[in-house]
């Protein structure tokens, strides 16, 4: 049975959510499901405007995203609160995202196809 | 296997689920912090800017003082770039639990070695090399023992070399068939600079991987392969990117250029080195015995011919997938032989080993299904990782479980007493230390300290230096050592007069004049 991409990440997500809440409560839920939306979801929307397969933004987005989100974290969480700094980078750059998103959608509407997805290649070889 | 695409998905999301909880087995029943003196430097960092709800620029006393000089640019500042640390304490706060987060997160970033495998070689050589190359990195004892001890940056930079490898092979690929995907490199720029903040050892490897991999490809096309306005492009992004923190990227240039002391000074000029892979330091070099044994920290001895029958399989292809991994075998036997030169700590590069002797031990198996009569020979490729990875698995599994679950038990970490006298600490005047008698350990000691956000000592009590002493005997009753327990209760007498600031037997917290 053939999985869209939205449910094959909703599954994923709802898993790791689960596992997290099985072995640490509601401690384990909230990370897993904030660190995707503050971590993940953000970078992965920006890269949305490339042309990139999924599995590359994917994990491109979880790489990078647990390495740049926390830059400007870290910047503005020295001149206010850190849990505040968080919560307006996370606007932020959730905002940036899918406005990301969307300027590549239309790009992609307008017939600018991305190229067959790299990590097909080794499929087909 | 005719997976789809999102079958193949969900197998890897499982996968990982799985390794990660084996990785999380020693916060399932214990959630209070655990390792050695790095650790407890890495939590502490993570912990304060967390709690007090600021980023740390300048550090606080308690860090300051073991690690106020560790920035050479420019002391008491953070030693390492923020965003790990900072990262953790985004963990900490989403959780709620800070110090359970901050553990939960870090078990994360340190296995994550396991997805940039996956990435590399699902990529370079099907689902199946790269799912059964995962599942073995996922078990790799010299990971676990590296994490556990408390390693953390070290391990989660190691996971970007694979996917640094990956854009390169793409990007040059694509421009040598005359299709340039120039997004390719930027990613690597960026990566490259995110792995410089993780840890530069991890960086210094990466950049020895991409140095090896592009001669290989410069004998092998004979021509360039990149468009010089996207690697300067590149170079610039990079630039830009480590410049957001100027003080720990100028202390990585200090560091590499201002010398030091050696780890093992018996490597230095022993050019007989050159002929082994790797040669257990002759100095101590605060791991054991075993950490440099090939059997115990990667697999079972025999499966060494099958990663000398990958780098066989390597060499007779001599492509370009073949030349990225080769190019990894070669900067990695240089890092691990760079001490000869008296720079770099090769001990610490050899936990990078089984990041690439399992996708090539993989590799060794795709060799031996080329033998197989053709009619048989896509069948024999598509199970012959599976299957050789089930095998070692059996081997490797056990032990990883073991050590896991067993990690850090009863005295080894701070216990539910004393981290309960580690946060009333807390509210201590900042400026003060604590000596503390009952002390089974520096690493114990430590994290007292960094729980407590106060300097504690444990030796040295007559050269004075501290407000209050905290008598601690309640891992002396736990080990159930009459000697170390009758030499409490004799430094106790000291105290037969004083009214403790802090009374929850078997620990007390008296001042100290």
């Amino acid at each position: 049975m053939e999985l869209s991409t939205k449910l094959t990440a909703g599954i994923i997500t709802t898993a790791f959510a689960l596992f997290g809440l099985w072995l640490f409560g509601f401690t384990g839920l909230k990370l897993v499901l904030l660190s995707s939306i503050v971590f993940v979801l953000p970078v992965y929307l920006i890269l949305a405007r490339f042309e990139l397969s999924t599995s590359e933004k994917v994990f491109f987005s979880l790489f990078l995203g647990l390495v740049l989100v926390p830059v400007p974290v870290y910047w503005l969480g020295t001149l206010i609160s850190f849990r505040l700094s968080i919560a307006i980078l996370a606007l932020l750059l959730l905002t940036l995202g899918f406005f990301m998103r969307k300027k590549g959608n239309q790009h992609h509407d307008q017939g600018n196809e991305p190229d067959v997805p790299s990590d097909v290649e080794a499929k087909q070889s | 296997m005719g997976l789809s695409k999102q079958q193949e998905v969900l197998l890897v999301a499982a996968l990982y689920l799985v390794i990660l909880w084996f990785w999380t087995l020693p916060l399932q029943s214990n959630p209070l912090p655990y390792g050695e003196v790095d650790a407890a430097s890495h939590y502490a960092v993570a912990e304060y800017t967390a709690s007090a709800d600021r980023s740390i620029t300048t550090l606080p006393p308690y860090i300051d003082v073991r690690y106020g000089d560790d920035n050479r640019f420019k002391e008491h500042t953070l030693w390492y770039p923020p965003p790990f640390h900072t990262a953790l304490a985004m963990a900490g706060v989403f959780g709620g639990n800070i110090d359970l987060s901050i553990f939960l997160l870090n078990a994360v970033l340190c296995s994550l070695i396991v997805l940039g495998v996956y990435f590399l070689m699902r990529s370079l050589y099907g689902f199946e090399a790269g799912f059964m190359s995962a599942a073995l990195v996922g078990f790799s004892m010299r990971d676990i023992l590296v994490f556990m001890w408390g390693q953390w940056p070290e391990r989660f930079g190691f996971a970007f070399l694979p996917l640094i490898l990956y854009c390169f092979y793409q990007y040059t690929s694509s421009y040598l068939d005359g299709n340039r995907k120039p997004i390719y490199v930027y990613l690597l720029g960026l990566l490259l600079a995110a792995n410089l903040f993780i840890h530069p050892m991890d960086f210094f490897h990466a950049v020895a991987a991409l140095i090896v991999v592009s001669v290989f490809f410069l004998i092998k096309e004979r021509k360039l392969f990149f468009h010089l306005a996207d690697v300067c492009i590149t170079i610039l992004i990079f630039l830009l990117v480590i410049a957001l923190f100027p003080f720990q990227t100028m202390n990585v240039l200090a560091q590499a250029t201002g010398g030091g002391e050696v780890n093992d000074p018996s490597a230095v000029g022993d050019w007989s080195r050159l002929f082994a892979w790797y040669r257990t330091p002759g100095t101590d070099v605060g791991a054991p015995a075993a950490y440099f044994s090939y059997s115990q920290m990667v697999a079972p001895l025999w499966t060494a011919l099958f990663v000398l029958l990958g780098i066989a399989y390597l060499l007779l292809k001599r492509d370009r997938k073949a030349l990225v991994l080769l190019g990894w075998l070669v900067s990695l036997y240089l890092m691990l032989h760079i001490d000869i030169l008296g720079m770099g700590r090769g001990h610490r590069s050899l936990s990078a080993t089984a990041h690439l002797f399992f996708p090539l031990m993989v590799l060794g198996t795709l060799f031996l299904a080329s033998f197989v009569p053709e009619n048989q020979k896509s069948l024999a490729k598509k199970w012959a990782p599976l299957i050789f990875g089930i095998i070692v698995l059996f081997f490797i599994v056990p032990p990883a479980f073991s050590t896991l679950s067993h990690a850090y038990e009863g005295v080894n970490r701070v216990t539910p007493a004393q981290s309960e006298m580690s946060l009333w600490m807390r509210s201590l005047p900042a400026e003060n230390s604590l000596f503390h008698l009952g002390s089974i350990s520096l690493a114990k000691t430590r994290w007292i300290s960094m729980v407590g956000h106060h300097y504690v000592l444990n030796n040295g009590f007559e050269n004075g230096g501290f407000e209050y002493v905290i008598l601690d005997a309640s891992d002396a009753s736990q080990l159930g050592n009459p000697q170390f327990l009758q030499s409490l209760q004799q430094q106790a007498q000291a105290f037969a007069n004083v009214t403790p600031a802090y009374e929850r037997p078997p620990i007390w917290v008296y001042p100290w004049n």
